[in-house]
């Protein structure tokens, strides 16, 4: 923006407001380009964001149709326009030409000019970011076998890219900053294949899965000490690729601390790996509970040893007459925003009890708001009979 | 979409805007409305060595303080760039026009005038500030929202008072 000093007196611009001596005075007038200016805006902001956008770490995001979100490298901010009814004046600095300005010859007061009059500013309210979207995205094309068998017919595939996102075209569609979108691909088991991130369809992953499990059985690998080149290598022949066959091992297990550095060794993780058995044989629908047991332990590796309350947050009970059955209900099919988690909840469930409800609510992360917060404004909390297990139900 | 923020003044280097604020709106005379630029508002002045100023404009006198802002605001100028090579993916139509905001200014203090205008009647009344070089460029009525009437005020008959700040509930969608 050129700003043209005006001929009227010294342009002293801001400098002169700001640094104004005692027992002097100065012209404030509007500026010759005043006006509407409504390609200026004023932003308030933490001095701690100050070097975030200095160095090119903030942008704004999101589609026309919604509110726009501001991002910095880890967090992110929803924008809201706050008004006012006062004259705000905004002083642009003064230019360099004037400062070559002669108080001493020039007899007018010097002149700070006003450009704009401000409607209001723009504020940041920390938020949690919005990722169940990208869940929506990823899930349009799942990879899967019928995929990974094709070979170079990717040709045809690259002209019809429906569902496939690259790193960039979610950053373009979704409202989070750079790395609580890694969080939530992380959350997903999503990765990263040509260059698309990709979720694996539900008979990849299982067929995955047990291909390892069956290895480790073959081979008599130890599940707390299972080789990576050893475990990749076999895959591999098994026809799965290298980075996907890693992705597995980071998806269900989690890697060893060895110092030796000759190869990675990883060991089974419990709860990842048993919580998956659990909802490939729930996938057809409840069942009672002895069944289960025997159904789910007979899948068990060697050497892993789980209790049925590992899978807190991924199945439920319910006692129809006198025998309890079991039914799959994951934490990680629920949306992520409060006000949806708990419609969710309450529509399966009038009523929890808090050891039943933590499961899955603990995740829940709204900035500003504690736990007990969450359940405040989300939840009715009675006690039916003093001493008895609190209940929690819809507000 | 993605708006980025840039400040290319490079770091540290953000000039500092200054901002006078008063309660109320600054009219120009009708005469004047379609040509207000280069026009003088008013004349500030610091009496003394303290943070106290006044804002006399037209025939009213405020009084004001420099106020440090607790948080600071940067001024944001939208840019619209257009864009030379085309995505062409067939996702539909794919705007060539790149919108950036850079931040040209930071601002950390405002002169604040939140009291009520004192008229000034004559040129020999002693509630007159003593301020150097007085022109008036234009006569400016200063006319605010609702609330209650200036009795001291005869020049003004009929006007409407000054009141606290008034913050409109915070609006959620950004016009960019």
């Amino acid at each position: 923006m050129d700003i043209i000093h005006p001929q009227a007196g010294c342009s002293g611009g801001a400098e002169a407001v700001l640094g104004l001596q005692s027992n002097s005075s100065i012209s404030i007038a509007y500026h010759p380009l005043f006006g509407p200016h409504d390609d200026l805006m004023l932003l308030e902001l933490d001095e701690k964001l100050l070097p975030e956008i200095l160095h090119q770490r903030v942008t704004l995001r999101g589609q026309p149709d919604e509110d726009a979100v501001l991002c910095t490298s880890s967090k992110t901010y929803a924008v809201k326009f706050v008004g006012t009814s006062n004259s705000v004046f905004l002083i642009p600095p003064s230019d360099k030409v004037s400062e070559l300005c002669d108080k001493k010859n020039d007899d007018s007061m010097v002149v700070a000019s006003v450009i704009k009059v401000a409607p209001g500013c723009m504020e940041l309210v920390e938020v949690a970011p919005k990722l169940d979207k990208l869940k929506l995205l990823l899930s349009q094309n799942p990879y899967s076998f019928s995929e990974a068998s094709e070979m170079d017919f990717s040709e045809e595939r690259n002209k019809t890219k429906i569902g496939l996102y690259r790193w960039y075209d979610l950053v373009e569609r979704l409202q989070a900053s750079d790395e609580e979108l890694k969080l939530g691909l992380q959350s997903l088991s999503a990765v990263e294949i040509d260059g698309y991130w990709r979720i694996l369809d539900d008979k990849y992953m299982n067929g995955i899965l047990n291909m390892l499990l069956h290895n480790v059985i073959l081979n008599d690998w130890s599940i707390n000490a299972l080789n990576e080149d050893d475990v990749l290598g076999t895959l591999e022949t098994d026809g799965f690729p290298r980075n996907i066959a890693k992705h597995c091992l980071q998806v269900y297990c989690s890697k060893v601390d060895e110092g030796d550095g000759v190869s990675c060794k990883w060991k089974l993780e419990e709860r990842r790996v048993c919580g998956h058995l659990a909802r490939e044989i729930l996938k057809e629908g409840k069942m009672k509970m002895e069944i289960f047991m025997e159904k789910w332990t007979r899948k068990f590796p060697d050497g892993m040893h789980a209790s049925f309350d590992i899978l807190e947050g991924e199945v439920l009970t319910e006692k129809l007459g006198v025998e309890t059955w079991v039914y799959s209900f994951s934490l990680s099919s629920l949306p992520s925003t409060p006000a949806e988690r708990f419609a969710i909840l309450f529509r399966e469930r009038p009523k929890w009890e808090w050891k039943d409800l933590q499961p899955y609510v603990r995740d829940l992360r709204v900035p500003g708001l504690s736990s007990e917060g969450l359940l405040l404004k989300y939840t009715r909390r009675t006690q039916p009979t003093m001493g008895a297990e609190p209940v929690f139900s819809a507000r | 979409m993605q708006i980025q923020v840039k400040c290319s003044c490079g770091e540290g280097n953000c000039p500092e805007w200054a901002i006078v604020e008063l309660q109320g709106v600054v009219e120009a005379q009708p005469s004047f409305v379609d040509r207000i630029q280069n026009l003088q508002i008013g004349v500030l002045c610091r009496p003394s060595s303290q943070e106290n100023y006044t804002f006399t404009v037209g025939y009213h006198e405020l009084t004001g303080s420099k106020v440090t802002l607790k948080k600071p605001i940067l001024v944001l100028k939208k840019i619209k760039l257009q864009d030379e090579e085309e995505e062409g993916e067939g996702e539909g139509d794919v705007s060539s026009t790149r919108v950036e905001l850079d931040v040209i200014g930071v601002i950390r203090h405002k002169i604040l005038f939140k009291t009520r205008p004192k008229a000034l009647i004559s040129s020999k009344d002693t509630s007159y500030h003593i301020c150097k070089g007085f022109g008036f460029y234009l006569l400016l009525t200063i006319t605010c929202r609702s609330g209650f009437s200036w009795s001291d005020s005869l020049l003004f008959a009929g006007s409407q008072p000054v009141i606290k700040e008034k913050v409109t509930a915070p609006s959620s969608t950004v016009p960019l």
